[in-house]
């Protein structure tokens, strides 16, 4: 069996051509910048510069340093938050949101830990490739419409695909199973797979303030990018639409505190990608629409 | 006159406004001098609903305690040679988490508490081990004071297990994560001789701004 290592370096290239196709040569002093930022800038926008770092840090394919920013992230999305002198005063109604630190909305935070879990997958440490994007999947269901909680299926998908890799029959059939009650046509592990193609595209969502107090977040989709094809190595890719960061921005509402706090100002998203799409090889399906 | 004043009202709100998106502030808090504490209570700094330090410790005492009291391992007239290593414990959790941390801990407490009553096998380091073997047949090196056995050991009994957890969130937004770390200790045979399981229950909620 393949390891997923060699998958890594066409996702890398990908997330390169989703991300800033014409940057390449500044990503590395961007990523500089931006972790640096990490480091001085403090408590209350560390997540989502320890996010931006990350992300810029997987374009330069510079794992380790993505793996550090990335724990350093969800080290705090993972806390709980209460007693602190900063939660109370955040908790008053007259302080901004801006005296709250920021932990990201729960598909933010999902793919911190997807992120998290296919660092994890490159590097064979499967169980906790797993334990990742099982924390994903929780922080999806934290959200809060409850008729679309925990519906983000790719981090479903790569639980099936990690135990793939294990060689976990059954447990790759039963999770499958739950797979496909949210993707219904989409394929599944199946013995003989050896390569996974992750092609993420287009931008991550935008968040938006809006309401005549400005104090309801909403969000929209990325724009201004073009995306023309993928291709990796003369490879015929043949991806399906796995998921969609717009859809799981959108159907979670924000949190209830943006009801009486002032929404926070129009932040880029750690994340880059508005879609994930696998693409299995051989494997041509037929695409999913979301 | 009035319309350069306004001018210039506007600019500096606009620039107020801006400044915290494109600059860079620095955090200008105190820093805290390091301190020591103990890695049995729980620290200072309290994370979420996972396994901290005082969980590991706790546990692998637990176990390292029950094992010595397991006659099949202790009791033998040669020394239960034993592996105990993380590859063979599995994270079926919901959190990240480095198994050594377990593994290590207890195999250490294990062999300095059993006082050659159970022999461990760094089967990690087996390559290192078989590279000085083949150094040594090769007469590249001496024998050294230590006899080489005639094959590299086997174990008699290797450390099995996995963390497995249950996430509970209730609508008042209280989270709740049950853990449990089974151990178990599997001989040749396939026969389990001994088992553990160190249960947690861990339960927090976010203040009311970060649901």
């Amino acid at each position: 069996m393949t390891s997923f290592t060699a998958d890594w370096r066409g996702l890398a290239a990908l997330l390169m051509l989703a991300g800033m196709p014409a940057m390449a040569d500044n990503l590395n002093s961007s990523y500089q910048v931006v972790a640096a930022k990490a480091e001085t800038e403090g408590e209350r926008e560390r997540v989502l510069n320890h996010m931006n770092a990350a992300s810029l840090a997987l374009m330069i394919q510079d794992y380790d340093a993505a793996t550090r920013h990335l724990d350093d992230a969800l080290l705090r999305i993972e806390a709980i938050y209460a007693d602190g002198e900063k939660a109370a005063r955040a908790r008053s109604l007259w302080y901004a949101e801006s005296t709250k630190d920021f932990r990201g909305e729960p598909y933010e935070r999902a793919m911190a830990y997807l992120y998290r879990g296919l660092i994890d997958l490159t590097r064979g440490e499967y169980d906790n490739a797993r334990a990742s994007f099982k924390g994903g999947q929780l922080q999806d269901a934290f959200a809060e419409e409850d008729q679309n909680r925990s519906d983000f299926a790719s981090l479903l998908f790569l639980q099936a695909w990690t135990l793939h890799l294990e060689g976990r029959k059954q447990d790759v059939v039963e999770t499958s199973r739950e797979y496909r009650q949210l993707r219904p046509a989409l394929p599944t592990p199946t013995q003989g797979d050896n390569l996974l193609v992750i092609v993420e595209t287009g931008k991550s969502p935008r968040k938006l303030a809006d309401g005549v107090s400005q104090n309801i977040l909403v969000y929209r989709r990325g724009k201004r990018f073009n995306d023309a094809a993928a291709n990796i190595d003369n490879m015929s890719l043949q991806p399906v639409a796995a998921e969609d960061l717009y859809y799981q921005a959108s159907t979670r509402g924000a949190g209830r505190s943006t009801k009486y706090s002032t929404a926070r100002r129009s932040t880029a998203a750690a994340v880059n990608a508005q879609a994930t799409c696998w693409a299995r090889c051989p494997a041509p399906r037929k695409p999913w629409t979301p | 006159m009035k319309t350069r004043i306004a001018l210039l009202a506007m600019t500096t709100v606009t620039m107020t406004a801006c400044a915290p998106m494109h600059g860079t502030r620095v955090d200008d808090n105190a820093g805290r001098q390091t301190a020591y504490q103990d890695p049995r209570s729980q620290g200072a700094i309290r994370g979420g609903v996972g396994i901290e330090s005082q969980d590991i410790v706790s546990m692998t005492d637990e176990m390292m305690r029950d094992i010595l009291a397991t006659p099949v391992l202790v009791n033998r007239s040669t020394p239960a040679k034993v592996v105990i290593d993380s590859s063979d414990f599995k994270n079926e959790s919901s959190a990240r988490i480095d198994k050594d941390l377990i593994t290590n801990r207890l195999r250490v407490s294990l062999n300095r508490s059993a006082a050659g009553r159970m022999v461990f096998i760094g089967r990690r380091n087996i390559a290192s081990v078989e590279a000085e073997r083949e150094l040594r047949n090769q007469g590249i090196v001496d024998q050294g004071t230590r006899q080489a056995a005639a094959a590299t050991r086997s174990w008699d009994f290797k450390l099995v297990g996995s963390i497995n957890s249950q996430d509970i969130m209730n609508t008042a937004g209280d989270k709740s994560r049950s853990i449990a770390i089974t151990f178990e200790m599997i001989d040749i045979n396939g026969e389990l001789v001994w088992s553990g399981m160190h249960e947690m229950s861990k339960v927090g909620r976010d203040d009311v701004i970060y649901r």
